[in-house]
């Protein structure tokens, strides 16, 4: 998948949130050996050291860790990234409540326009 | 990490005219940095000193901690914004020149760059297309393990294939001992690669920080940052 | 490193000079060719187109001469001052030593030129006329002798003064042009039109100079031998006086060079 990244947010940052969700959509399963600094940089066209700045990030959360000289390693602990996947949902959720009050709906209409489209996919 | 170049009240004046106004900059080494400002802003004078083409009026400048001469240009990889070569040579010719020349040029790495981009070393260099020349110019800068690399407008004059192919082969000759400046107008190009910026406004530093830190305290792209800041 | 430069220099040259002596081979080859058809012929016929053809010749080897003394001068202001330059001074070689390197490339190939047509013509004279240059040579001995007891030095020493002289002419015109070109791109415009303007100058100035000093010579040695000056005393001073002159401005026009391409190198 091609690295679309945004040009106002810091690119660490951009870097952090896509392999989260690569984590968490079992793009990368747990144990998964990560490409090395230099290998992704390339891949994601980015400077090697805003790349490191988002795997040290990844290795302070605990979601990666490193084996001296193996390389990086995505987490075993699968209830972690359960639990992640559940935080970045509610944030994805909480961004789209915010932008549903600015159009100046409340929470029966949310729910009921919710329903709504959801049934619409189902039946595609 | 090494202090690659360190500047301290450099001047140059062109008679009356004051180009660069005491300019104080250190560049450290493992960083792709981007060298931003319009015409005239003291740019290219800046680099022709570091290149030993230009001596400062005032002011020192340093490279490793040594002066500017036949020693630093062992270690520096300079690429100008113009075609510099003798086109009355063979490619071949002119890598096997560099390899004489320059201890550090890595002949299978230029050999294979060429092969990519599909540049015969059996041309003669006058038959080729400007932005062929260009490739090729760029292809001898990239070969040699220096530790400053000073890259005056690498992708201006090349198709968008070839500059990812370009940006590519900066990143992948990454070294933490080395750094490369990128001296540019096409900022949202290259934008994603840098690490930091130094900005030159008429003759003075404005701003030398991480992209990061831009993006983060300015919320915005280092390419509208700096339509900000240079603003006609 | 400097010798590698050296060697880059005169194979960089290398092509354009060898070509030029190609052309001096084959036109000594044409003049050959007219001499020994004049020398089976001899008729008033093929004697007139022998000594057209000749003359052509005499004319033809100067031409060439010059033209390869351009090719250097502007060989070696583009690889200086112009878009190569960026490559040239950014080499791992002291500027200084660039610019010896170069002249003394330069010195070389007109050094090899004079060589190259001084053979020629000793070949073709030996191959059109063997008796004349045979007669030349053994005249060589007696004239030496009678040099020798007519001035009491050796004729060999005239002959390498005129080599040296030579040399040094052939050094002071090289490096006039230089220095005139290191001026020229000292402008933002018509550099070459600046450097033009500039070698007249200086060639215009050091020859007033130089006059002056041969002035102020003479009357010296009319001083010295109170109106009593002979040939050979003349001689005996213009010889190294002339080498003192040419030596002193090969060396004024090299420190131009030196300290503008040092200081005040101009690529644009």
């Amino acid at each position: 998948m091609p690295w679309n990244l945004d040009s106002d947010r810091p690119i660490f940052m951009q870097i952090l949130e896509r392999i989260r969700v690569d984590i968490i959509s079992g793009r990368y399963q747990p144990g998964d050996k990560l490409p090395s600094v230099r290998e992704l940089a390339a891949e994601a066209a980015v400077n090697p050291n805003t790349m490191q700045r988002a795997f040290a990030e990844l290795e302070r959360t605990g979601l990666v860790h490193s084996k001296r000289t193996s390389g990086r390693f995505i987490t075993e602990d699968r209830e972690m990234i359960e639990t992640l996947k559940v935080d970045i949902a509610k944030e994805k959720i909480q961004l789209f409540l915010d932008s549903m009050e600015q159009l100046g709906y409340d929470k029966e209409q949310i729910l009921a326009l919710m329903s709504q489209t959801l049934d619409g996919k189902g039946e595609q | 990490m090494s202090i690659l170049l360190e500047c301290s009240r450099l001047t140059k004046r062109f008679g009356k005219r004051e180009v660069l106004k005491q300019i104080d900059l250190r560049l450290e080494s493992g960083h792709i940095i981007g060298f931003l400002g319009p015409n005239g802003s003291g740019k290219t004078t800046m680099i022709k000193i570091m290149n030993g083409l230009l001596t400062p009026t005032e002011g020192e400048i340093r490279f490793c901690g040594g002066s500017i001469g036949a020693e630093s240009k062992k270690y520096i990889s300079y690429l100008p914004d113009q075609t510099y070569l003798n086109m009355n040579q063979k490619v071949k010719d002119v890598i096997g020149f560099f390899k004489d020349f320059y201890e550090d040029f890595e002949e299978a790495r230029a050999y294979d760059m060429l092969e990519k981009l599909k540049i015969s070393p059996d041309e003669q260099l006058k038959t080729l297309s400007k932005g062929t020349k260009e490739k090729v110019q760029l292809i001898l800068a990239m070969s040699r393990k220096a530790r400053l690399y000073i890259l005056d407008e690498p992708i201006a004059g090349v198709d968008p294939a070839a500059r990812d192919f370009i940006l590519n082969t900066i990143l992948t000759n990454y070294d933490p001992q080395a750094s490369i400046l990128l001296a540019t107008h096409l900022i949202a190009d290259i934008e994603n690669i840098l690490d930091e910026v130094v900005f030159i406004k008429d003759g003075k530093i404005v701003r030398h920080s991480s992209v990061d830190d831009i993006r983060i305290k300015e919320g915005k792209s280092v390419d509208a940052y700096f339509r900000e800041v240079f603003k006609c | 490193m400097l010798v590698k430069l050296f060697k880059q220099e005169m194979k960089a040259k290398g092509r354009v000079m060898l070509l030029i002596y190609e052309v001096l081979a084959a036109v000594t080859l044409l003049i050959v060719m007219v001499g020994i058809y004049n020398q089976h012929v001899q008729s008033r016929m093929s004697h007139i187109i022998y000594a057209v053809s000749g003359a052509v010749y005499l004319i033809t080897i100067p031409v060439l001469v010059i033209i390869a003394f351009i090719y250097l001068c502007v060989s070696f202001y583009q690889s200086m001052y112009t878009a190569q330059g960026y490559l040239t001074h950014t080499l791992p070689v002291k500027t200084t030593s660039i610019l010896n390197i170069k002249i003394a490339a330069s010195l070389a190939h007109m050094m090899l030129t004079a060589a190259v047509v001084f053979v020629l013509a000793v070949i073709s004279g030996l191959i059109i006329d063997r008796t004349v240059v045979y007669e030349l040579w053994h005249m060589l001995g007696p004239a030496m002798q009678n040099i020798y007891e007519q001035t009491g030095v050796h004729g060999a020493v005239f002959i390498g003064s005129a080599v040296v002289m030579m040399f040094l002419g052939c050094l002071d015109a090289l490096l006039l042009f230089f220095a005139g070109s290191s001026i020229g791109q000292l402008f933002h415009r018509s550099k070459g039109a600046w450097g033009i303007a500039a070698g007249i100058s200086l060639y215009y100035m050091s020859q007033i100079i130089s006059i002056f000093a041969a002035v102020l010579l003479a009357a010296f040695l009319t001083e010295k031998y109170s109106g009593n000056l002979s040939d050979l005393v003349i001689l005996s001073w213009m010889i190294p006086g002339t080498m003192a002159v040419l030596g002193f401005w090969a060396v004024v026009y090299y420190l131009i060079s030196r300290v503008i391409v040092q200081k005040h190198l101009n690529l644009e």
